[in-house]
């Protein structure tokens, strides 16, 4: 039996006349890793900022863990939230805080745990996304882009949340980084039985880390699908994405 | 006729968008007010915050207070010697410095310094998706960023404004004493057997609702940013000239409460 762990029914959302989401439906299963596609500007950060609650949605219910946020208390969201990590496509790291007390803020202000252990958390999480653990006294402004990505990553993970979110997880990041963040959340998702819902532009990351792969398009999701019927499918949209043509039914405004 | 639906439409508008900053405005102070008073507390950014708001404005402050205590005795001494009052002098730079002078300028300067900065701050971490991280992290960004700013701003400003009082009358002394020929005893006298202590505590009064304001607008037009640069510059500078204008029309209503007829 399928177990919706989050779902999104008859989603709409705008921003002044321009509507970003229309109608749009997802489901993604407990336990499961689900990917989201689309081309640039088409929504996929709008709707995670929407499971989370940071925008408002003009109609349509979310429900996460069977419990409809919109109907919560402050409260209740605060509990839901601490089930969930969020990594953000610019990284948003505390700039005033170091790369340590970045990764561990969830443990020590979420979870209540003591500072030293919350520490050796942070440094073990740092190592699990590939950065030596001598740079946890830095600033985040002293870090690479990518290396800030993978901080927010282990800040995303630190908690051991239930449900990830990841928010472009391998941009700015070389092959074999890109590789090692994708094996990483294979882990989360596999051995730890968390439920990942991620966005990106690479499709090779998207194919290893996906169980499922959704396309959004238009504001609503055009196309799912198992992760191996991503190169066999006749959708002309996702045809036209994963080959990165520009002749198609997506039009390009190039003016 | 196109035109005067225009004049209706713009007049719209304007009022649509000024009740919306009105609302805004009155749930955001809501907000932050109600978040003092509940758990948890980070003393942490309290501490940090005092320190900012109160010690790091002591030379600003101080300075401006002393200058203008100084100024007044030139001045009040020259007007007075007209009417052969050069007595009053002490008493009314007192009054001037603790009542007036010493709160409000004490609240402009710290809205310069302290709101501009704040709203800078507090802007990029919005704009930078720092706030909205804050959220995921299960912190509440009002108990984490504005009741501590709130709580230093409140509790700070009437200490610095007593140090300025204190600096202020000093420096009305030290001009009237030593560049004017006043008596040093009887200066001293003047100003202690004339001022009340309802002139210190209203410019106490004062002082704690200035550092409300400057620290409000601070937070408030911070966390409303929108876009990159350009927009937490232009927090940075509404802080700064809704702070002031607030804190001058809030000096009129204190004072005539305290004092008014
Ligand atoms: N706060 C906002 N105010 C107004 N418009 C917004 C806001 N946030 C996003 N948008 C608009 O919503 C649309 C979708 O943005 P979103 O960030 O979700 O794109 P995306 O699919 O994540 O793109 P990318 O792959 O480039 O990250 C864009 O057209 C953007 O202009
Ligand atoms: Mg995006």
């Amino acid at each position: 039996m399928t177990n919706p762990i989050i779902k999104l029914s008859n989603i709409t959302k705008t921003f002044g006349d321009k509507t970003i989401l229309n109608n749009l439906d997802l489901q993604v299963n407990k336990g499961e890793s689900l990917v989201i596609i689309g081309g640039s500007g088409t929504g996929k950060s709008v709707t995670l900022k929407c499971i989370l609650g940071l925008l408002k949605i003009d109609s349509g219910s979310i429900n996460i863990f069977d419990r409809d946020i919109e109907k919560s208390s402050i409260n209740e969201k605060q509990e839901i939230l601490k089930k969930i990590g969020m990594l953000f496509q610019g990284s948003a790291l505390f700039d005033s805080l170091n790369v340590w007390q970045n990764i561990s803020f969830g443990l020590i202000k979420g979870k209540r745990i003591k500072q030293s252990l919350a520490k050796e958390i942070a440094i073990e999480k740092l190592t699990q996304v590939g950065l030596k653990k001598d740079i946890a006294n830095l600033y985040p402004s002293e870090l690479s882009g990518g290396m800030q990505k993978r901080v927010a990553l282990a800040r995303a993970i630190a908690t051991d949340p239930e449900i990830i979110f990841f928010d472009e997880p391998t941009t700015g990041l070389d092959p074999i980084m890109a590789n090692v963040i994708n094996d990483l959340i294979n882990n989360i998702v596999r051995k730890i039985g968390a439920t990942a819902l991620s966005i990106t532009h690479d499709i090779e990351s998207a194919k290893k880390i996906a169980d499922k792969i959704s396309m959004l398009h238009e504001g609503k999701i055009i196309w799912t699908g198992l992760s191996s019927e991503l190169e066999k499918t006749n959708n002309k949209h996702v045809k036209q994405f994963i080959h990165g043509k520009t002749e198609g039914p997506i039009e390009i405004n190039l003016t | 006729m196109l035109d005067i639906f225009r004049i209706f439409s713009l007049i719209g508008q304007f009022t649509i968008s000024l009740f919306t900053v009105i609302g805004r405005l009155g749930i955001f102070t809501y907000s932050s007010v109600l978040k003092i008073f509940l758990p948890p507390i980070y003393i942490k950014n309290i501490l940090q915050q005092m320190f900012n708001v109160g010690y790091l404005s002591l030379p600003v402050v101080g300075l401006t207070t002393l200058f203008t205590g100084m100024a007044l005795a030139l001045q009040i001494y020259e007007g007075a010697s007209r009417f052969n009052a050069e007595s009053t002098v002490a008493f009314v730079v007192a009054i001037g410095m603790v009542r007036e002078l010493s709160p409000v300028l004490g609240g402009l300067m710290v809205a310069g310094r302290v709101g501009a900065a704040m709203a800078a701050e507090i802007g990029t971490m919005r704009v930078t998706e720092q706030i909205d991280a804050l959220y995921t992290l299960s912190t509440d960004p009002f108990k984490y960023l504005m009741a501590p700013r709130l709580i230093a701003g409140i509790t700070m400003l009437p200490l610095l404004v007593l140090i300025g009082d204190i600096i202020g009358i000093s420096g009305g002394f030290f001009i009237s004493t030593s560049l004017l020929d006043l008596n040093q005893t009887t200066y001293i006298k003047n100003t202690i057997d004339f001022l009340q202590s309802i002139d210190v505590i209203s410019g106490l009064v004062k002082a704690a609702f200035f550092g409300f304001i400057v620290t409000l607008m601070g937070c408030y037009n911070g966390f409303y940013s929108k876009g990159g640069a350009q927009g937490v510059g232009s927090a940075a500078t509404n802080a700064v000239v809704s702070g002031s204008i607030l804190i001058l029309s809030a000096n009129l209503i204190i004072t005539r409460i305290f004092f008014g007829a």
